[in-house]
């Protein structure tokens, strides 16, 4: 029953790491967007929008997410390329070990 | 004839990649669609796009594509060598067989505007028709414990583990993320999302054209090499390449709208920040899955997340029914794609090596267009895919 304790410890991995990944990168996103969008307004009022402060926030947020989505699209060219991504000291692409 | 049959099996094998499309298209832009962060239309092109591209990433393409869970093949692709008299002809018959139980059960599937795995219907339909075409002992239950193998560790454990582990971690996201947008500028917040849901949606259909493409070329293959027209078991031919990225990709651009509609509008209603949760939950697990090495289906780690959204956002009303339905199509997928590929090897070796093909053929044709015939009697494109749910998978009736 090796396969079946295998299988669930990679259903833990993908848990933990999708959590992670999965949960926060979209929160990550979130917090971006809730720092360029600024305060609501009375319906009919014109939008403050950001401070300065804010959009310089977001955009470090938002530059965050954009790692990740580099990081995925990786993760694909290695797939079709049968190669894996390396996570040290960067993220970059080696031969998928045999 | 031998060539007959080889004809045969690359055709159904790019009828299963357009069907393989139009039967994924919802998992990566269902919610962009739902949230209106895209038009039907540009969500589809987008999906097709990204599909196209993905599929020609795939330089290196394995062959070992029915491996895990049959044994058909070596461990260097090739046929095993009992199979490879005549032509290939026994190989050819369980892959033809294989092949077109799947597409009759994801034909069947969208008729019914389910979202089921695709990839799973291939499987089924080859385990299906090497059960009946070598017996028990020709498929791979359990693997040899080295590595997550067999129909048990490559299908069982992660259809049932997966859409779970998807729709918690959505849960969470959507939660969190709907905190974070409390008292800000609605329409600002909304603009914003929708360039989240438009990039996760993008890797998400990316990821699909390299994986799903990849399995048709390495099935395409396998038949050339079963027929002796190809010995090189490291290269997949160019012109496969070029047939399959363009077969999947026509697929996903005909929108398999049934199935979008369902994940869109069926499941719960989706707000903008939550889709931008659902897409961000999605592309995390497909992607973090294929960086491990767990094998997961697509469908239902895109179903899961929805669902999942729906749960994490207060308020939300989950149609639970429409779960079900999804649930149940979920657990028939392998054992009904597995029945039909085994009722057509039956026929396609039993009535002799030219009718029997022949007759498998037209059993897939004659299903094929009977369900598409069925489809017209309630029209889903995308004109009417976002209306409002009212309980049944279609809501306009043509004539």
């Amino acid at each position: 029953m090796d396969t079946v304790w295998l299988s669930l410890q990679g259903a833990w991995d993908l848990l933990r790491y999708g959590l992670v990944v999965g949960a926060g990168l979209p929160i990550l996103f979130a917090l971006g967007v809730r720092f360029m969008a600024g305060p609501a307004v009375e319906e009919g009022a014109v939008a403050a929008g950001p401070s300065a402060g804010g959009r310089a926030l977001s955009w470090i947020f938002f530059a965050l997410c954009l790692l990740g989505v580099i990081v995925g699209i990786e993760i694909i060219v290695g797939a079709g390329m049968g190669k894996v991504v390396d996570f040290f000291p960067f993220p970059h692409l080696v031969p998928k070990p045999k | 004839m031998a060539l007959f049959i080889l004809l045969c099996v690359i055709g159904t094998a790019l009828f299963f990649d357009f069907t393989n499309g139009f039967h994924d298209t919802g998992n990566a832009v269902a919610s962009s669609i739902a949230t209106g962060a895209l038009k039907p239309k540009t969500a589809v092109t987008l999906a097709a796009a990204m599909n196209l591209v993905g599929a020609f990433l795939s330089v290196a393409v394995a062959l070992t594509v029915t491996n895990s869970v049959v044994k058909i093949q070596g461990d260097d692709g090739a046929p095993i060598p009992a199979l490879m008299a005549d032509h290939g002809h026994e190989l050819l018959v369980i892959v033809l067989a294989g092949l077109a139980g799947a597409i009759l059960w994801n034909m069947f599937t969208w008729l019914l505007g389910l979202p089921s795995s695709s990839s799973y219907a291939l499987l089924g339909g080859i385990i299906g028709a090497t059960m009946a075409g070598l017996g028990v002992n020709g498929v791979k239950w359990l693997g040899d414990g080295t590595k997550i193998d067999g129909v048990v560790g490559k299908i069982l454990i992660p259809a049932v583990l997966s859409p779970l582990i998807a729709g918690l971690i959505a849960a969470v996201g959507t939660w969190v993320v709907i905190k974070l947008g409390h008292g800000r500028d609605e329409a600002r917040s909304a603009r914003g999302y929708r360039w989240g849901q438009i990039s996760a949606a993008s890797l998400v259909s990316l990821a699909h054209g390299t994986n799903d493409a990849q399995k048709t070329m390495g099935v395409i293959t396998l038949g050339l090499i079963a027929y002796g027209a190809q010995t090189a078991t490291d290269s997949i031919p160019f012109w496969v390449k070029l047939v399959c990225a363009l077969a999947i990709a026509g697929g996903t651009y005909l929108g398999g709208w049934r199935i979008i509609r369902t994940l869109s509008k069926g499941l719960v209603e989706i707000s903008a920040p939550q889709g931008m949760a659902a897409d961000g939950a999605s592309s995390a697990v497909i992607l973090a899955a294929s960086h491990l090495g767990v094998p997961l289906s697509t469908t239902q780690v895109a179903s899961g997340s929805i669902m999942g959204s729906g749960v994490g956002r207060p308020g939300a009303h989950v149609r639970w029914s429409v779960a079900g339905r999804m649930v149940i199509a979920w657990a028939t997928t392998l054992p009904a794609a597995a029945l039909l590929g085994a009722i057509l090897w039956a026929i396609g070796h039993g009535l002799g090596p030219v009718f029997g093909p022949v007759v498998v053929m037209a059993l897939l044709i004659a299903g094929a267009l009977t369900m598409f015939v069925r489809s017209r009697e309630h029209v889903v494109d995308h004109h009417n895919v976002g209306e409002i749910w009212e309980g049944a998978p279609s809501v306009r009736k043509v004539k």
